[in-house]
């Protein structure tokens, strides 16, 4: 059902139907939000990925080639627009074992531990500095590889894997050390 | 609320919290992005087109109106230059002919010097209007000129006075000017100037093309016309 409904939305965002369109928006704005959220520092930012990332979903619609969910490709547009966001950031990528710049931001007072839902997660990620973030929703969360995160950022495997150590490290400092082996 | 015991390290932590969310958006409304962002898409996704359309249109329309204009007064300046050159060759023709034809008594004189020039400006008419010079009208009406060279020709043979009478050249060829060859002198070879130039007064000679409606060479006058029985 969702698959035909999926269909039927391409086909009306094809032929420019503007109903079409809204209805494709509205169905896959607010997971995809969730996507771009993630990456960004906040949500200004944000908002701006998911622009441009809907301006491109519509744009590049006739490459959709209906072997896989609509929902599918157009998170993988979510994610490479953001990525893209990011590559235009000046030196997002901090190759470096200094954490001081931002460990201040890592003492809070907040009961982390019983407050383990997504909006305290995700601002948990939003304190990261951009690089660690990026690195550590690629790997952890999208499932991407070492070697594909280097390609898409443009890094060496290594820095991908110290950028995901050290995203790691840092989110442990705040959250219960219990909970997490 | 999660249940974090569950979770075996921190990437599966944040990666099982984000997957399992539900469809609708949550009550504190932290993933609902601002209208704003639809707007701004609409926006965007909308605008190009009719942009495109009216645009493009417009500017299309302009050269193609640019370009037509362009084209006709390329061809009319074209076509103008070419009559005025026509007509200046055609005027330039009928003087000459016109005036050898008023010096045709003293044929002697004027034939290697009118032969010249009309068949420069034939060659120059075919170049400038090839289909009008290769019409087959052209052979009908070269009969008057050519009628015209013989009997001047033969009127102005007798007037040239003989060089030497007592030598027998019946056999030679004629000269164009009528004069006999020198007593003793052997027939010209095929390259010489003067064979080169008997060959080409034997072949007709072409007659103008009339470009106009008014006929560019006058008929001969009577007197000078040969008599065919």
């Amino acid at each position: 059902m969702q698959q035909a409904n999926d269909q039927e939305l391409v086909s009306g965002v094809l032929k420019g139907s503007q109903p079409h369109q809204s209805a494709l928006y509205r169905q896959y704005s607010v997971p995809m939000f969730r996507v771009v959220l993630r990456f960004a520092r906040d949500k200004a930012e944000a908002e701006d990925m998911l622009q441009d990332g809907f301006i491109r979903v519509f744009r590049d619609m006739n490459q959709f080639r209906g072997d896989g969910a609509l929902g599918g490709w157009i998170r993988r547009i979510m994610v490479n627009t953001a990525l893209s966001h990011l590559r235009k950031q000046k030196d997002f990528i901090r190759d470096t074992a200094d954490f001081s710049p931002y460990e201040h931001k890592f003492r809070t007072d907040e009961d982390v531990a019983s407050n383990m839902d997504a909006e305290s997660l995700l601002k948990l990620l939003h304190r990261l500095p951009p690089g660690y973030r990026a690195v550590f929703n690629l790997y952890a969360i999208d499932g991407f590889s070492h070697e594909e995160i280097a390609d898409q950022l443009g890094i060496t495997v290594g820095t991908s894997k110290s950028q995901l150590f050290k995203a790691r490290e840092f989110l442990k400092k705040i959250i219960d050390k219990s909970y997490i082996l | 609320m999660t249940d974090s015991k569950d979770y075996r390290s921190i990437d599966e932590l944040f990666k099982r919290t984000f997957d399992e969310l539900p469809d609708a958006p949550s009550a504190g409304g932290w993933d609902v992005p601002s209208d704003k962002v639809w707007e701004h898409v609409q926006t965007r996704i909308q605008t190009p087109k009719s942009g495109w359309t009216a645009q493009t249109l417009a500017l299309v329309s302009a050269f193609a109106v640019v370009l037509l204009i362009g084209l006709y007064f390329l061809v009319a300046s074209g076509s103008d230059k070419q009559e005025n050159k026509a007509a200046t060759e055609t005027a330039n023709s009928t003087a000459n002919v016109s005036t050898s034809t008023t010096a045709a008594p003293i044929a002697p004189a004027v034939a290697p010097v009118m032969a010249p020039a009309t068949q420069t400006e034939t060659v120059a008419l075919e170049k400038a209007a090839p289909r009008v010079a290769t019409t087959p009208k052209a052979p009908k009406k070269t009969e008057p000129f050519k009628s015209k060279m013989q009997v001047s020709q033969s009127v102005a043979a007798p007037e040239k006075p003989a060089h030497n009478e007592a030598v027998n050249h019946a056999d030679a060829p004629a000269r164009p000017s009528g004069a006999l060859p020198l007593p003793g002198t052997k027939p010209a070879s095929p390259n010489s100037t003067v064979a080169k130039h008997r060959a080409s007064w034997q072949k007709p000679l072409h007659y103008l093309p009339v470009l106009r409606s008014k006929p560019t060479i006058p008929v001969a006058p009577a007197s000078l016309r040969v008599k065919t029985n």
